[in-house]
């Protein structure tokens, strides 16, 4: 197992198609703000923004190609991440 | 994750001569994902913060984003996107062993760095000419929401912000490693670790734009 790679060699193509494609993104996230929607305007931005970020964290940052560990490590940090967002929403969500 | 396992164990410092650091790639890449992880939650806790007052001061809150400039936050979010770009493509050209290129590119990633900086502090600038920081005889007639809105604006993306200069130093560091052949196409963690934060940095702003710039 020594031998197995240390670095995913990417295509330079891939991360050119990644950059456009946040790029597009970015350029949609700013036209539907000008729409003012409200809250849903919100959800929509943080849809999109979440978007991005998993194309940055899969691509850029090589997520896509580690093994199983990493994917389990993400997995902790976002569910932690979560309950930390659900036990704050539990109690200021029901205030007065 | 036996793989994994058996990987790390594998390279041991035996072969590492005395008075150098030993060189362990996939040690080195754990370590650094679970220092990402603690700064994505030093910024995770200041979203939960921002969650709370948005819900606490709903329409007071967002007026506050109607007075940042949208266009130049966008400028920022594509110099940034372009910067995580250029990093990405360096290290990929470090792999291939074309160390010109990859140091060309990091160059480019440092000065999209600089202009994200001045574009930053342009903004502050223009919000600090009229009156609008913390605890400003004009910041304290505005509305609460609006108030806590700027604080929490100037808190994240100062933060963020000293992210941007120390990854930008962490680039020209990594830059003169290469230099002293300490970074080759045979030793890459540590150029890719610098990537990995480089990154980071940019998935913060990712969030930090929509949410300080576009709810207005």
């Amino acid at each position: 197992m020594a031998d197995r790679p240390q670095h995913a060699v990417v295509p330079y193509g891939v991360y050119l198609a990644v950059w456009a494609g946040l790029i597009a993104l970015t350029g949609l996230t700013l036209g539907t703000s000008y729409l003012h929607l409200g809250s849903v305007g919100i959800l929509t931005a943080l849809l999109i923004a979440v978007t991005k970020a998993s194309l940055v964290l899969l691509y850029f940052m090589h997520l896509r190609y580690e093994g199983r560990m990493y994917f389990t490590l993400m997995l902790v940090a976002i569910v932690t991440y979560a309950v930390f967002l659900a036990l704050t929403f539990s109690d200021y969500g029901f205030r007065p | 994750m036996a793989a994994a396992r058996q990987d790390m164990t594998t390279r041991g410092p035996s072969d590492c001569p005395p008075g150098e650091h030993p060189y362990d790639a996939p040690g080195s890449k754990l370590g650094m994902w679970l220092f990402l992880f603690s700064e994505a939650f030093l910024f995770g806790t200041m979203f939960i913060a921002y969650s709370v007052f948005l819900n606490r001061f709903g329409w007071q809150f967002r007026a506050g984003a109607h007075e940042v400039n949208k266009v130049l936050g966008a400028a920022n979010t594509v110099i940034l996107l372009t910067s995580s770009l250029s990093i990405a493509l360096a290290i990929a050209a470090m792999i291939r062993g074309r160390v010109r290129l990859c140091v060309g590119l990091m160059g480019a990633t440092v000065l999209l760095a600089a202009a994200f900086v001045a574009i930053k502090a342009f903004e502050w600038g223009e919000k600090f000419g009229h009156g609008l920081y913390p605890k400003s005889s004009v910041m304290a007639i505005r509305l609460p929401g609006e108030q806590v809105y700027f604080g929490l604006y100037y808190l994240m993306t100062g933060l963020h912000g000293l992210h941007v200069v120390a990854g930008g130093g962490a680039i020209v560091w990594a830059m003169l490693r290469i230099r002293a052949g300490r970074i080759g196409p045979e030793r890459t963690r540590v150029l890719e670790n610098v990537g990995l934060y480089w990154h980071l940095v940019d998935v913060i702003w990712i969030f930090l734009f929509p949410l300080f710039y576009l709810i207005g």
